[in-house]
């Protein structure tokens, strides 16, 4: 998808912007909000990442200008103040995820990829991944038509998974999403959930659906 | 020093001064003119009916009779008590108790000087009246001498206002002076902080005044200033020290994978080795940060209202495949309703750092308990478990930044889990205690009752 990023610190945009492109993804540098605004509007993007200290002007105000004049493109704000305050404020400036300096890249690609992918279409009340079936009214899960007994917390995880199915989830994302956490206990805590859900889901069937990707999270869908 | 002049309490002090003394004066001056137009009207009104009496003698018997009256009645009457004068239409004097006729003396009634015999002089009020045929008669009261004491004293007394409005101005320059000096007092004190003495202090009286409160307030605030300026300089220093080491290992294990060829495995190897070294890193700064701004007071501006038990199930749901994994028991008992007031993210994070050193340093087969009670005296939230506990006398310094009690490090943390506890606690005024459990840890966290919140359930 093609990407634009307002950054101004040349090194860390130049870093952003590779992590982008091997991934597949179409960069556009901007270092002002001015240059950004100017890129936006002579182009059409999938995705902006917005810093939100810039030389000429704070990201949020570039935001929100961004905003009333009717563009909905998803935006990643980025910023150094990790604060919870600075997190809302960021999401009411209307912001559709927020991440805190330092992150890792594969955080940010996997948060650039959910915000994308956001489908805001009408809940769907059954939830399918090849002999996968997830029924949200019945709270019912099957593989290959044989229930799947879940605990509360299994089912919930579970649907966030199938929701973002094909795209790499991280702990981070599932602390917020399913537990709505906004800090990070031990890894571990997260990876014995995932690791008793795909017990559950895994273990018995072929093939396996629920996997591990090295340094950044999970993943539900077929292959690799 | 500055001005005393210049000062808000000599201005003060002038104007009340200035206003008192204008108001006396006018006062005075009213009473003065109100006493003299009594007097002088009965003098007018005695006047006028004696001369009226006088005339009654010229209707009877002519301008003769009118002289033979007057004459007689200058007689019986002298000049301090009653003046009488009698010319004719020429101008001659006829009879009376004065010799010359006095300047001034007309139809209107006025005050006159009357020369007596001798140099002897004498005010009088008196006024003329028309006798038929061409003559005047002059009838008048010596004004006496308690009329002319009123004039005197109230110049004596509106230069007694003057002269107090004169202290009250110089007393309004002795007070700002002393208003100045105990102010000074602050001044010099804000000089030298500013100069970078911060553990200067406002000098105070003891005498409880606004002064004293003053630089009590003042003294409170510096020192509130002065202990963030501490927890900024104990987080610069522990950054200093604690990130060092980490750091060099960093910088070492990076430096170590180029020293020689190597396989691309082992490349890959280093580097995954380093994101870790450098993730321990941003988890200490983090976490250093997050204490730093609790302390600051800068994080959780926002409380709210916080169902404890909540909370904990919460959490409890997150950890308890986590100790299943490590062979804990984990027992959670809430009442809920178990309302406080607070940060929902920082007592989570709080509470989460507790339920994590549970885990982590009770061996399995232990129990762990989480609970929430209400208590007479608020919120008791509890985190227990059966591990080896901390000795009695290490229970305050495991709070400390970076303090590890375990000398192997065979744990992975960086120590600062118990001192974000403690700054959260302090930043709800909640009362954190670490009590042994018999064996293991217990860690108490006392919630003041939430101002407003009546608690439901028990
Ligand atoms: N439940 C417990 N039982 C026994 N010892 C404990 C317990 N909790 C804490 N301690 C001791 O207190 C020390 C300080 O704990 P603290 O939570 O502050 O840091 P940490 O757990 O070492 O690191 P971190 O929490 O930052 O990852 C620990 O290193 C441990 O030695
Ligand atoms: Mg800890």
């Amino acid at each position: 998808m093609r990407v634009l990023l307002i950054e101004d610190d040349e090194a860390a945009a130049d870093m952003v912007a590779q992590g982008l492109a091997e991934s597949g993804h179409v960069v556009s540098i901007a270092a002002t909000a001015a240059a950004g605004m100017g890129l936006a509007d002579s182009m059409a993007f999938d995705a902006v990442i917005l810093d939100r200290m810039l030389p000429d002007r704070d990201g949020l105000d570039l935001l929100k200008e961004f905003r009333s004049r009717g563009r909905g493109t998803p935006v990643l704000l980025l910023s150094a103040l990790g604060e919870v305050d600075q997190r809302v404020e960021g999401l009411l400036g209307g912001a559709d995820d927020y991440l805190a300096k330092p992150f890792a890249l594969r955080e940010l690609l996997a948060r650039l990829e959910a915000v994308v992918r956001r489908c805001d279409g009408p809940a769907e009340t059954v939830l399918r991944l090849a002999d996968l079936e997830m029924d949200l009214i019945a709270r019912t899960v099957t593989r290959s038509g044989i229930d799947i007994a879940l605990q509360p917390r299994e089912f919930r995880l579970l649907e966030f998974l199938m929701r973002r199915a094909g795209q790499v989830v991280t702990r981070s994302m599932l602390l917020e999403g399913v537990w709505h956490y906004r800090f990070a206990p031990e890894t571990k805590v997260i990876d014995v959930q995932v690791s008793r859900l795909r017990q559950k889901i895994d273990r018995d069937f072929q093939p396996p659906l629920i996997h591990t990707i090295r340094g950044a999270g999970y993943r539900i869908g077929l292959g690799g | 020093m500055a001005s005393p002049f210049r000062t808000a309490t000599f201005r003060m002090v002038a104007l009340a001064g200035s206003v008192f003394a204008v108001s006396a004066m006018v006062v005075i001056l009213v009473l003065v003119a109100v006493v003299e137009k009594v007097g002088d009207s009965r003098f007018d009104r005695v006047d006028g009916a004696t001369a009226a009496a006088i005339m009654t003698a010229f209707d009877r018997n002519g301008l003769d009779g009118l002289t033979a009256e007057i004459e007689a009645r200058s007689r019986r009457t002298p000049p301090e008590i009653r003046l009488f004068l009698l010319q004719d239409a020429a101008g001659r004097r006829l009879a009376g108790n004065l010799q010359n006729w006095p300047a001034g003396a007309g139809r209107s009634r006025s005050d006159v000087t009357i020369s007596l015999d001798g140099d002897e002089n004498m005010v009088a009020r008196v006024g003329t009246y028309p006798v038929p045929g061409g003559g005047v008669l002059m009838v008048g009261t010596p004004v006496p001498e308690h009329r002319q004491i009123l004039r005197v004293e109230a110049k004596a007394l509106i230069a007694t206002v003057l002269s107090m409005a004169l202290i009250g101005i110089l007393a309004g320059v002795v007070i700002a002076r002393r208003v100045l000096g105990r102010l000074e007092a602050v001044n010099r004190t804000a000089s030298t902080i500013l100069a970078g003495n911060l553990g200067q202090r406002v000098p105070q009286l003891g005498r409880g005044d606004e002064f004293d409160q003053l630089a009590g307030n003042i003294n409170s605030m510096l020192d509130r200033i002065e202990s963030l300026l501490g927890t900024v300089r104990s987080v610069t220093d522990n950054i200093a020290h604690d990130l060092r080491a980490p750091l060099n290992r960093l910088r070492g294990r990076l430096e170590l994978a180029l020293m020689a060829p190597r396989r691309p495995d082992e490349y890959q190897q280093a580097l995954a080795a380093a994101i870790g070294e450098a993730d321990d890193i941003i988890t200490t700064f983090n976490a250093m940060l997050t204490i730093a701004r609790i302390e600051g007071g800068a994080a959780g501006a926002e409380f709210e209202t916080v169902d404890l038990a909540e909370l904990v199930e919460t959490l409890a749901d997150l950890y308890q495949p986590l100790a299943e994994e490590n062979g804990l028991s984990l027992d959670v008992a809430g009442h809920s309703g178990s309302l406080v007031r607070g940060d929902r993210h920082l007592l989570s994070q709080a509470i989460s750092n507790l339920v994590d050193n549970a885990i982590k340093y009770t061996p399995a087969g232990g129990r762990l308990w989480l609970g929430v009670t209400q208590t007479a005296g608020g919120v008791r939230l509890t985190v227990a478990d059966s591990g080896p506990g901390i000795p009695p006398d290490l229970r305050t310094v495991v709070l400390q930044p970076f303090t590890r009690l375990d000398p192997a490090r065979s744990t992975p943390g960086t120590g600062l889990g118990l001192s974000l506890v403690a700054a959260v606690a302090d930043r709800h005024h909640a009362r954190l205690s670490l009590t042994g459990n018999g064996p293991g840890l217990r860690v108490l966290l006392e919630f003041p009752p939430a101002p407003g919140i009546s608690s439901a359930g028990r």
